[in-house]
Parts: structure tokens; C-alpha cells; sequence
């Protein structure tokens, strides 16, 4: 058996090893694939809690005729699956108002304090409530509550959620311009994130329930949205791109190697060693980061073209008949200089705040350096490489090439600049390019988060080291925002759990009014005496365990640090609600998640050509100690112009760029550094031009693959990386060693 | 010897086919009692309505003047004082009123599951969704000479009866 043949076996059995200790866990967590924009670890901490909370919900909305009647039937539908309605949850007045009259003494709403004159205006107040006709509030609790502080408490609580109110037990939504209703039905499906498969499998259920209503109310406009159906979208789109970019890459690899190379022996020994490439950044990147975000795979296909080069290189070198020991320290120098460049290339991913992109790095950095070991172990076998010569007057025009290398980059350069000229390069800085989601389901979601939120509300994070300092940091900024103007709105959670301090002041506030009288023309009415007021107050355990649990418990999260809340604020600009906070000494983060992204990604960008303005310098000194200056030069030029031609012509079938073109750019360096490094020390001898041509080959199959792929950034990175490859290329033969 | 009596098939009669159709708008006046075990008294109150296709006025003139108004699919509850706010919670019995003065059948199956009453010119609307039946467990929908008798059964032992009379110039 081969030295080479050991080391697989060696590396594979190190493999099962790592691999048999830390069990590999995929995750398609949307969350963990958007860049960590927050720098202190407690607004991350807020983000990911409140997406979680959020990322098990499909929300559903029914429109046009018999919506209600639609609605009722999926209601019904829906009781087959273990999943919860929360719209049924959040509106069971029955429970709501049984549970909040025994803390009713606490519980006053500011607008019940304005009936509470005198005697006659309550009396007023009282009948008019009676009089309502079909109010289900005030049948509920009147035994229990005679003043009638709770259904007020409820009713102004209701309508304090903008734009949503309740038809009958269902909630309904009234488009603000076009005034059309909407019945909704909100599930909670209780998919955990990590549970990929049951998400896939959760998602198609709820569509097939939709199709088969659609069927039953064909007027009906149905429409459902939520991360649940981005999650299960995005999943399924990945592993199938996984598996045919993947797939196909290989079958044309092997049918493109067994041409080439007629010994099975080879091209297993080929496949063996991407595979084991492969399978090492698994382990290595599941090690890391304890699972795999399954986008992260899809990039990191490229592998299979990249680490096929070294074998190409090893093996084109051993069937040539040059095997001196100078030949093959060539060899050496080359491969391992090549593996430090593409390795600084990938390493740089590390630089930007995407975890995908860091699990890539860590995953092609890992693989190649397998590759890398694996090829430097080769141990020469007969073979029975395809004999292939390039004719001599192809030789000869090719060296002409050589001659012209400066017109011929001064021509690139000036096509270049004129069509920059014509046609500017512009870029999209917009989040969506990470997703792979249908634009069926991106419609809906605006459409859905149109209907829910009001356009001008802007959302918060409040921290504080206990529940009742949060509740009374909500309670002063409202208070101080409302005194500013009356038409702010602030949704939060004290309206429904005010703080300890506000219950004891209402209370305190109902017994005046009871010692004064107000109460008691009402209160004669009643059969039996009629209560007066016991002090007993909601706590934040007992609203956070009982019905209003599903109020609230997607506004407030509990930490070990503290506790977290998510206030919703209509009518007031960011920077006033930031000064008054900080005047008040409230401790709040302004969340923009789609905002900040976007500037995220732009800024990434910047930093990002930044780096490729420093790494062409690193590249530079790498080669001019190793090559002299002057290659040095020439090579750092035809590089950056190799990068620069990839991305405008990327520009010319894209339109606008995006950063992860800039990132292939990255990548193409990495690799066009080994085409020039390899076509300057062995010029153009067969083995050399073959394995160059055919490490271009493999790349430029394997990364155009990704053109196809449905997600923009996998997309552009395919796009820009393989033209990038075919430039490599082409312009790395004007650097060809002087025969 | 028996007689084998053929079975016919018997169209049903919809239970809403008590619901007369009027000329628009349909006005009148309309008294409401509302029996609360714990109160003396029951409570009652009287105003007057008017119902078109797009919107419906439901006007307490005694002991305390209020109303509610539905425009177009907007709500609002105007108070003694006169001040007037939305109140699309309030919504769905203002619209079942309505359907019931208009004859709009198929809104009140919407909400109901709708069956024969105890006496020929009645119905009986039961909510069709379980959370609803916790707070209203059914409606009564009798016919009288000049308009309706509407009973509201509360889970809570709330018994209220609103009697509708429509003026002539409707019918």
C-alpha cells in the first residue's frame, strides 16, 4: 500500500474519532446566519431570545368573501395538529377577566379614574355600561367586580393594540387604505429551531391545509407568513442545491479525471481525497461551533474544486518525465505557497460578522490543509495518464502571448475603465440576498407586517436588573412621551402588569374615591352588600404563569443578567424616545434588525475592499521574497486586474453587486496567485499546463454551479469566483516562465 | 296488516326564513332588558335605530343617552357627553343587529350555527365557535307583529331581551 493510501486510512480513522466525541448537528436557524451586528453581548442576547420566541409562529391571514367562515373551519382544521392557536389564547375573556378581578383593586385604567368624580358621574358611567348592548366584559365580572374596573381595565387594554381588534373571537385586521378585513389565525407550532426536518415537515402541512381551503372557499384571499415557512423554505432549498451542485460537480469531475488520468487507482485516489477534505472541514467546523448551518455547506462545495487542484498538480507532476528532486521541490513550494495564499483568502472571511461565512473559512482552510497533506504524501505509481502533448504551434503562439503581457493589460485596463465610464457599478446592500425564500412568501410577509404594525412604530429593547424596575422604566418613558404629545402610542408590557408601585397608588387612588362616596349609588343597586376594595397585587409570576402569559411573554424575557422587555412606540422619532430614555436614565437599544443589516452589510463591504487593498500588499511581499520584485509587481497587477475584470463583468449580468461578490474577489486572489505562481515557475510544460488547465476546468464546473443556485448571495459568489477562474486563467499566461 | 307509509323527502325549512325583508332604511324603536341575578332590578333602557345597507345607527335615548355607530366597516360608541371614539371590539353584535333588520342570512351564519326555535316563528343561533359560546351560549330570534323579540343567554345568567318594533314607512 502507498504512503498516500496510509495517510488517508490515518486521516479518516482521526476523523471517526473527533466525529464519534462531538455528534454533527446541522441547523438551518435563519438568525445564526445573519450578521452579528450588535457588539455587546446583551442586545444579541435580546435578538436572539425574541427571534426565538417568534420562530416556531405561521401566521395566517384570510381575506375576501366568507373570510370569517374560512377562518373557522382552519380553526377547527388546525385541532388535528398539536399546535397552539394563540389568537384563541389571547382572547379566552372568560379566563382573562376570572383571573384579573381578584387583583381588580390594582388594576384601574387611567380612563376609568375620569368617571370617578362624584357619585353621579359613576352612576352615569355604570348604567351606560350595563346599557352596552352584547358586551361581553362588563356580563362577565360585574359579580365580581360591581365597579366595573376590569372590564374597562381589559376594553382599553384591546384597543390599545393598533390595528388589530376582535370579530367574535377571531381577530381581524382593517387595511389602513383600503379598509378591507382580514380574519387571522395565528399558530404557534412549537418546532424547535434546531429541529430542521420537523420544520420542513411542519411547513408543508400548513400549506397543504391552505391548499385544500383554498379548494373549499375559492373566493376566499389566503396568505400565511413567518420564519417558520423562511426556515423550512430555506432548508429544503439548501439541501437540494447541496445535493445537485454537489452531485453534478462530482459526476463531472470523475467523468473529466477518468478521461484524463486511465487508472482507476487515480481517480479514486482524487475522490478519496476530496472526500476526506470534505469530511475533515465537517468535523472540524461542527468541533468549532458545536453544528452546521446547512448554507454553509452549499459554499463550501467549492472545496471539491480547489483541493482536486492539488491532486491535479501531484499527479500531472509524477507522470511527467521530469521527477528530479528540483521538479519536485517545485512541486512543494508551489503547493504550499498556494495553500497559504487561498488559506489567507478564506481566513479573511473571519473578518466580516457573518457566521456562515466564518464556518466556511474554517471549513475550506480545514479541508485544504488535508488536500494538502494528502498530495504531499503521493507516492509516484505507473499510470497511464493520457498522452498529451501541446502542439508546438500552439506553444509558440501561447509564448507570444508572454511578449504582448503589457498591451494586453493595458487593454484589459482601458475596456475596463470605459465601461465603468458607461455603465457605473452599483451596489444592493439589502439583507434579502441571504435568503433563498420565494418572493410569494417575501410579499406576504410585508403584506402581514403592514396589516400588523402601524408604519410608524419603531420598536426598543428596555433592560434593567429586576421586572419591577423594568415595569417602572416603561411606565416613566410613556408617561414623559405622552406629556410631550398626547397621540404617542407605547405598547408595553406595564399596560397589562403595572408596575408594584403604580398598583398600590391605583389602589390608594380607588380608596379615596370609595371613602368619598363615588362608588356608592352604584354599589345600591346590588342585591347583597357589594364588595369594597382588598389590596391584593398582580405580580409579575403570577401574570407570567396564567392567561396572560400569552400577552405578554413575547414582550419580556427573563435572563441570569436581568430582564429584557420590547416596547412598540407610534408617534415618537428614535431620537426623541434616545434622549428622553437617557435623560430618565432608562437603560434602551433602538432595534431596526432590517435597518442595521443593511448599513452592516454596506459598511462589511467598505471594510471588505479595504482588505483586499492590504492583502494585495501581503500577496506582494509573499512574492517578491520568494520571486523578486519584479515578478513581484507584475504578478500583484495582474491579480487585482484579474479581481476587478471579475467583478465588472459580474456587475454586467448581476446589475447591482452585492458583498458577496466582493468576498469571491477575495477568493479569486487566492487562487489566481496559484495559476501565476505555478505558470511562472514551470512555464508551459505539459504537466504544468495540464494541471493548471484542468485545476480551471474543475474550479470554473464547481463554482459556476453555484450560479444556479436560488439564494442571490450563493449566486453571486458562483458568478463573480468563476469568471474570476477563466480570467486566472487567461491572464496568468502572460506571467508563463521565459521558456 | 300494516300500512307502509312512503318516505318523501321534506325540503327543510330554514329556520331564517322568519327574517322579513323591509324597504331601507328601516327605522324604529327598540327597548332593551337586561336581567343581572345579583341587581334588584333588571336593567333596562329604550332608543331608537336606523338600518341601510351601509351602515346602522343604534341610539340610546333613556336612562343615559349614548350610541353606536357603524359607517361603511368603521365602529363607534358615542358617550353622554357626546365624545366619540372607535370601538372595533364592539363590532360584531352591532353587525348581527344589523344582519337580523336587513335579512342578511349568510352574515349571520358567519357567526351561528342557526336552528329551528322552540316555537315555529323562532330561531335559534347558537356561536359556531367554542370560544364564543364561553360568553354568549345562544340568541333567540322570534317574530312579532311589528319587528322581532331578540333573548340573549349569557354563560354568566345574563338574560337580556331587546324588542325591535319597525315603523310602518319600512315595511
Amino acid at each position: 500500500m502507498g504512503r498516500h493510501w496510509l495517510v488517508i486510512l490515518a486521516t479518516l480513522c482521526l476523523l471517526l474519532i473527533v466525529s464519534y466525541f462531538s455528534r454533527i448537528s446541522f441547523n438551518n436557524d435563519l438568525f445564526s446566519s445573519l450578521p452579528q451586528i450588535a457588539n455587546q453581548g446583551k442586545i444579541a442576547q435580546a435578538e436572539q431570545i425574541f427571534f426565538e420566541q417568534n420562530q416556531s409562529k405561521a401566521l395566517i391571514s384570510i381575506g375576501g368573501e366568507n373570510s370569517r367562515q374560512a377562518t373557522l373551519l382552519l380553526k377547527d382544521r388546525v385541532r388535528d395538529f398539536h399546535w397552539k392557536d394563540i389568537t384563541e389564547s389571547q382572547f379566552d375573556i372568560d379566563e382573562l377577566a376570572g383571573e384579573l378581578v381578584k387583583y381588580r383593586a390594582g388594576l384601574a385604567s387611567e380612563s376609568y379614574f375620569e368617571h370617578l368624580q362624584s357619585d353621579d358621574s359613576f352612576q352615569l358611567f355604570f348604567y351606560e355600561k350595563l346599557n352596552e348592548t352584547g358586551n361581553p366584559f362588563v356580563n362577565r365580572t360585574l359579580e365580581s367586580d360591581p365597579d366595573l374596573i376590569i372590564s374597562e381595565y381589559i376594553e382599553s387594554n384591546l384597543q390599545n393594540l393598533i390595528n388589530i381588534s376582535w370579530d367574535a373571537g377571531v381577530m381581524q385586521t382593517q387595511g389602513q387604505l383600503t379598509g378591507d378585513k382580514r380574519h387571522w389565525l395565528i399558530l404557534d407550532t412549537l418546532v424547535a429551531s434546531s429541529d430542521i426536518q420537523e420544520a420542513i415537515i411542519t411547513a408543508m402541512q400548513i400549506e397543504e391545509l391552505l391548499q385544500n381551503l383554498s379548494n373549499d372557499f375559492p373566493m376566499a384571499d389566503i396568505r400565511y407568513s413567518g420564519i417558520l415557512f423562511h426556515t423550512a423554505q430555506n432548508a429544503s432549498q439548501a439541501r437540494t442545491e447541496m445535493t445537485v451542485f454537489g452531485g453534478a460537480s462530482m459526476l463531472l469531475l470523475v467523468l473529466l479525471m477518468s478521461y484524463f488520468f486511465r487508472k482507476l487507482s487515480m481517480v479514486i485516489w482524487i475522490f478519496s481525497t476530496v472526500l476526506i477534505a470534505f469530511a475533515a472541514g465537517v468535523v472540524m467546523v461542527n468541533a468549532i461551533f458545536g453544528h452546521i448551518i446547512i448554507i454553509t455547506l452549499v459554499f463550501a462545495t467549492t472545496l471539491i474544486g480547489i483541493s482536486m487542484d492539488y491532486c491535479l498538480h501531484t499527479l500531472c507532476k509524477h507522470n511527467s518525465r521530469n521527477t528530479s528532486d528540483i521538479a519536485h521541490q517545485h512541486l512543494k513550494t508551489g503547493l504550499v505557497v498556494g495553500y497559504i495564499t487561498t488559506g489567507l483568502g478564506y481566513a479573511s472571511l473571519m473578518l466580516t460578522s457573518i457566521p456562515v461565512l466564518h464556518q466556511v473559512s474554517i471549513f475550506i482552510i480545514t479541508g485544504l490543509f488535508v488536500a494538502l497533506i494528502v498530495s504531499l504524501a503521493y507516492q509516484p505509481v505507473a499510470s497511464q495518464m493520457l498522452s498529451f502533448t501541446l502542439p508546438e504551434h500552439v506553444k509558440t503562439r501561447l509564448r507570444t502571448v508572454r511578449r504582448y503581457r503589457y498591451i494586453v493589460i493595458s487593454a484589459v485596463v482601458m475596456i475596463l475603465l470605459t465601461g465603468i465610464f458607461i455603465a457605473p457599478i452599483q451596489f444592493n446592500d439589502n439583507v434579502r440576498i441571504l435568503t433563498a425564500s420565494s418572493s410569494e412568501l417575501i410579499k406576504n410577509e410585508a403584506f402581514h407586517r403592514g396589516l400588523l404594525d402601524h408604519s410608524d412604530n419603531q420598536q426598543y429593547f428596555v433592560f434593567a436588573k429586576d421586572m419591577q424596575t423594568i415595569l417602572l422604566n416603561e411606565e416613566q418613558l410613556a408617561s414623559s412621551l405622552t406629556e410631550l404629545n398626547s397621540d404617542i402610542h407605547v405598547n408595553r408590557v406595564s399596560s397589562w402588569l403595572p408596575s408594584l408601585d403604580k398598583q398600590n397608588r391605583t389602589y390608594q387612588r380607588l380608596k379615596s374615591a370609595e371613602s368619598a362616596g363615588v362608588f356608592d349609588k352604584a354599589r345600591n343597586l346590588f342585591n347583597n352588600d357589594a364588595q369594597t376594595f382588598t389590596y391584593m397585587p398582580l405580580t409579575p409570576e403570577t401574570a407570567l404563569s396564567g392567561s396572560l402569559n400569552d400577552l405578554l411573554s413575547a414582550k419580556v424575557a427573563i435572563t441570569d443578567d436581568g430582564v429584557i422587555s420590547l416596547v412598540g412606540i407610534v408617534g415618537s422619532s428614535p431620537q426623541q424616545v434616545l434622549a428622553i430614555a437617557d435623560s430618565l436614565e432608562i437603560e434602551i437599544y433602538h432595534y431596526d434588525k432590517a435597518g442595521d443589516l443593511t448599513s452592516a452589510f454596506k459598511q462589511m463591504r467598505e471594510n471588505l475592499l479595504l482588505w483586499v487593498g492590504i492583502a494585495i500588499v501581503f500577496m506582494f511581499i509573499i512574492l517578491a521574497a520568494k520571486f523578486g520584485v519584479q515578478m513581484a509587481i507584475l504578478s500583484s497587477a495582474t491579480v487585482a486586474l484579474i479581481m476587478f475584470s471579475a467583478i465588472y463583468i459580474s456587475t454586467l449580468f448581476q446589475g447591482a453587486l452585492n458583498l458577496f461578490n466582493i468576498l469571491s474577489a477575495i477568493l479569486i486572489m487566492s487562487l489566481a496567485i496559484d495559476y501565476v505562481i505555478f505558470f511562472h515557475l514551470n512555464g508551459l510544460k505539459t504537466h504544468n499546463f495540464m494541471a493548471i488547465s484542468l485545476s480551471a476546468i474543475s474550479s470554473i464546473l464547481v463554482f459556476g454551479m453555484l450560479i444556479f443556485s436560488a439564494t442571490p448571495a450563493i449566486s453571486s459568489f458562483g458568478l463573480t469566483t468563476s469568471v474570476g477562474v477563466l480570467f486566472a486563467y487567461l491572464l496568468s499566461l502572460l506571467l508563463q516562465k521565459e521558456n | 296488516m300494516s300500512i307502509t307509509v312512503p318516505i318523501c323527502a321534506v325540503d327543510k325549512v330554514d329556520p331564517l326564513d322568519l327574517l322579513a325583508t323591509y324597504n331601507t332604511p328601516i327605522i324604529g324603536k327598540f327597548t332593551q332588558k337586561k336581567y343581572f341575578k345579583i341587581l334588584k332590578k333588571p336593567v333596562r333602557s329604550s332608543g331608537i335605530f336606523s338600518a341601510t345597507k351601509d351602515g346602522f345607527n343604534w341610539q340610546i335615548t333613556t336612562p343615559v343617552p349614548s350610541a353606536v355607530i357603524l359607517q361603511g366597516e368603521n365602529l363607534y360608541l358615542e358617550n353622554s357627553r357626546g365624545d366619540r371614539e372607535s370601538q372595533p371590539n364592539a363590532h360584531s353584535f352591532i353587525t348581527i343587529l344589523k344582519a337580523i333588520l336587513i335579512g342578511d342570512k349568510s352574515t349571520i351564519r358567519a357567526y351561528f350555527d342557526v336552528d329551528q326555535g322552540d316555537i315555529n316563528t323562532c330561531a335559534s343561533l347558537v356561536p359556531n365557535l367554542a370560544l364564543m359560546r364561553k360568553v354568549l351560549t345562544r340568541l333567540d330570534i322570534c317574530q312579532r307583529t311589528d319587528g322581532y323579540e331578540i333573548e340573549l343567554f349569557d354563560s354568566n345568567d345574563v338574560r337580556t331581551i331587546i324588542t325591535l318594533a319597525i315603523q310602518s314607512d319600512s315595511k
